[in-house]
């Protein structure tokens, strides 16, 4: 359509009377022309064949005799004697500007670009990851890992088990009671006491809330005689060597 | 297959290596036997009096050895005597009450054996020592 309207314009501004002329067909044939055209042609060629194609034979295409003769010669002599404008004074001729440059590097660029310019653009580039190998794990530390879990397990569910719900008679240990009918069985009291370590001792006491050290001090004392007390003004190393004296010192 | 037969071989020698570890409470039940001994024999428990008081004594013991050791020595005391007056009633429901008395003083007379147990195997191990230093400094 646009096609269309810019052609009419262009035309309107060439022609404006064949512009204003509408679109439609301003030729005409008589009626039925092309229907009996066909049969008129070929009746006229065939009433008169020869007619047709008279006097064509003497018509052929020809070149002045001997034309061709030397023709290549000609040229190359021809372009032979022809100047030849050199490259230089051709360019000089199409422009004075060009032909001044000559073979100069006219094109510069800035100090060290490229060597700036590839530091930039590899700093740009970002740094590939480090790989790091995946080893392969023994058999050994996975077996060490399995029985450290096993154990974990182990004892949790022993500490589960053995979180017994209170009750007072479980606050008694069987084994305990056990032992305590054998002593008294056997009237073993003082042997199984001299049995018992120092530690099992001092951790009993301290348990129920004894000064250990005191109590074995205010012991002794039961059994030996305490200094006067005007030693302790008269030398005061005295409750030392008392100390030492009933050997309680470790 | 096999593995879950090596990790379960490796389950139950857990377990028992568990198991074999000394435990601490076995080495108290000793001492608490000879506990347990004494004070029957002391207040000539029988049997019935027995199942009824230890019991109840496994409950006390457990709070006198409940009270905090970061107590002040006078807090700590007044702690312990409170503990002990509050069982008092129930020692005397079981063993009247001139037992039940009994078994405070038994109680102590007991630790106090444990003290002089422990300063005669000290002053044992001090001299000891003390004899051993000395032969070493002789010429």
């Amino acid at each position: 359509m646009n096609y269309r309207t810019v052609i009419s314009e262009e035309l309107s501004s060439i022609s404006p009377a064949v512009a204003n002329i509408p679109f439609s067909n301003v030729f005409s044939v008589p009626e039925k022309y092309f229907d009996t055209l066909s049969s008129h042609v070929l009746a006229s060629i065939s009433a008169n064949p020869v007619s047709v194609f008279e006097g064509l034979e003497n018509k052929t295409l020809a070149v002045p005799e001997g034309y061709f003769d030397g023709l290549a010669d000609a040229i190359l002599s021809k372009i032979k004697t022809l100047e030849v404008e050199s490259v230089s004074a051709e360019i000089s001729r199409l422009s004075k500007t060009i032909s001044g440059v000559g073979n100069k590097n006219i094109f510069t660029v800035p100090f060290n670009y490229f060597e700036n310019t590839i530091i930039q653009l590899q700093a740009r580039i970002p740094k590939p990851a480090r790989i790091v190998e995946m080893k392969r794990r023994s058999s050994f530390l996975n077996y060490a890992a399995a029985a450290v879990v096993s154990g974990i397990i182990g004892l949790s569910v022993l500490s589960v088990f053995n979180n017994k719900p209170d009750s007072h008679l479980d606050l008694v240990p069987r084994a305990a009671m056990a032992q305590a009918g054998e002593i008294i069985k056997n009237n073993s009291f003082d042997r199984e006491l001299n049995t018992v370590s120092d530690n099992d001792i001092q951790l009993y006491l301290e348990q129920h809330g004894q000064d250990v050290n005191a109590a074995l001090v205010a012991s002794a004392t039961d059994d030996n005689n305490l200094p006067n007390p005007g030693d302790y003004l008269s030398d005061d190393k005295t409750l030392d060597e008392y100390l030492n004296k009933i050997n309680l010192i470790n | 297959m096999k593995k879950i037969l090596l990790y379960l071989t490796i389950f139950i020698s857990s377990i028992s290596l568990a198991h074999s570890q000394p435990d601490p409470a076995k080495r108290e039940d000793k001492i608490q036997a000879l506990y347990i001994a004494y004070i029957t024999q002391q207040l000539k428990l029988t049997e019935d009096e027995a199942q009824k008081f230890w019991p109840v004594h496994a409950q006390y013991d457990n709070e006198i050895k409940g009270v905090g050791a970061e107590l002040n020595e006078l807090d700590r005391q007044q702690t312990s005597l409170n503990i002990k007056k509050k069982y008092q009633d129930r020692f005397i429901k079981i063993l009247g009450v001139g037992r039940a008395n009994d078994f405070f003083k038994t109680d102590a007379e007991f630790r106090k054996r444990m003290v002089e147990r422990l300063r005669k195997m000290r002053q044992g191990n001090n001299l000891k020592q003390q004899r051993n230093m000395m032969f070493r400094n002789l010429p």
